[in-house]
């Protein structure tokens, strides 16, 4: 039985070519050439248009792709009517997007109608969520504080995904984690306080992470945030914020008088994150 | 300016090995190239926070770069991000005020280098993709300070050229 397989790929997948090859299964008494370049290639994106060429002396039946052990696809060389399908080719395109990014384990396995069977095996770097090529120079900046909680990190790089992904709001936040600051230059400092010109608005800014799957990760966006002021012995709700991409947060807020500002998060178990800032407040002097 | 490598795969003919025939296995092998574009991708995760300074000793935040060359080397260097000269070069700062010991990294298990004098470049074989290295960020406190300090950092990554 004489049997030749090759995958290949007939069309070029956008500009994410980093490594090219071809892999080759061929028979015990193979005549193996020079091989041919093909468009196989890893790290892959969207679609990768793989074509399988197989060569028997039986009928070619069909060809299947699993990725990781899971089908991912078939295809079958020839129509029942054909009068012979010892040499063929069959498309079998592998779509990446159905799989997170990462190295994939492909295996081709070819039928024949003797019920012989013949695989290929190879390994795909999934790769769909890229930031944009920054070579030869990337940078990206982040902010390290000594409060007890994260404060946002500014990245503006070329590629920053701030922390990683969305993926937690009130119901699946567990252990949240809210950090809050003053995000203009207040009038002055005062004994660490910070005083604020009368009713001229502030910006406060900061982020809102919540565990998920063990891993800390930004709230999603929408995840709303209430805000509290006390003053005079009294609490009163404010209108509340609420968080934007990458878990941020910003909000305006404008007093007239000294006051406690309080953020807090509260998720579905009852869990809250809480930022205090106090703030006194002066009316410029003319 | 994109500046291309080579990559060179040797391919290995794997072996077909019918269902009923014993036919010895044989190897064969070639060499192929291809000239691909250089890439080169860098993210940073959120960086843990240091400890609230409410005492003197060394504190430590970490987080985690993401990187990817398709170049053989790639390194990465981390500087400060807001002073490149003066007395807060390397040091964090509340308002006016700002640490006497500077702000140390150091990539993987390297060791610490002080943010305020040049930092050397930690450098890594290429190519890769998505590898994450670990940075640490140590800060030495002498006394309990007040107040809230920062720093901003830059990390940057480039594609050395032999």
């Amino acid at each position: 039985m004489k049997r030749i397989l090759r995958m290949g790929t007939t069309v070029l997948v956008g500009a994410s070519v980093m490594a090219f090859g071809a892999l080759y299964a061929a028979p015990a008494r193979a005549e193996i050439t020079s091989a041919q370049l093909e468009n196989w290639h890893s790290p892959a994106d969207k679609t990768l248009p793989l074509e399988v060429q197989a060569r028997s002396d039986a009928r070619l039946v069909d060809a299947s792709l699993t990725v990781d052990g899971a089908p991912a696809g078939s295809a079958t060389f020839c129509e029942d009517t054909a009068p012979a399908c010892d040499f063929a080719r069959a498309p079998l395109p592998f779509v990446t997007t159905n799989y997170a990014d990462g190295v994939r384990h492909l295996v081709i396995t070819v039928r024949d109608s003797a019920g012989d069977v013949q695989t290929i095996n190879s390994d795909v770097d999934v790769w769909n969520n890229r930031g944009p090529n920054c070579s030869p120079s990337c940078s990206a900046s982040l902010q390290v504080g000594s409060d007890q909680t994260p404060g946002p990190s500014p990245n503006p790089g070329t590629n920053n995904n701030n922390g990683g992904a969305e993926g937690a709001n009130e119901s699946s936040c567990k252990s949240p984690r809210l950090s809050m600051s003053l995000a203009q230059k207040p009038l002055r400092v005062s004994r660490g306080v910070p005083v604020l010109l009368k009713n001229k608005s502030y910006r406060f800014t900061g982020r809102l992470t919540c565990l998920v799957n063990n891993k800390r990760k930004s709230a999603a966006k929408g995840t709303k945030i209430e805000v509290r002021n006390t003053l005079g012995g009294k609490t009163v709700r404010k209108p509340s914020g609420k968080v934007g991409n990458g878990g941020k947060i910003t909000v305006l807020l404008k007093y007239p008088s000294a006051r406690t500002i309080e953020f807090r998060f509260t998720n579905a178990d009852g869990k809250s994150s809480k930022v205090r800032i106090k703030v006194r407040v002066a009316q410029r002097k003319s | 300016m994109v500046r291309g490598g080579v990559l060179t795969l040797t391919l290995l003919a794997l072996v077909a090995v019918p269902a009923q025939a014993q036919t010895p296995p044989v190897e064969d092998g070639t060499n192929i190239g291809g000239e691909v574009g250089s890439s080169l991708e860098l993210i940073l995760t959120q960086p843990s926070a240091f400890a609230t300074f409410k005492r003197a000793g060394a504190f430590t935040a970490s987080f985690n770069v993401v990187w990817t060359t398709t170049e053989k080397s790639a390194q990465l260097e981390i500087v400060d991000g807001e002073a490149s000269s003066g007395s807060k070069l390397g040091h964090m700062s509340s308002g006016s005020k700002r640490l006497p010991d500077p702000l140390e990294a150091r990539v993987g298990s390297a060791a610490f280098q002080p943010l305020d004098e040049s930092f050397d470049p930690f450098s890594l074989s290429g190519p890769f993709t998505r590898k994450t290295s670990k940075v640490t960020l140590r800060q030495k406190v002498r006394s309990k300070p007040s107040g809230t300090y920062r720093k901003v950092l830059l990390v940057t990554a480039s594609s050395e050229t032999p």
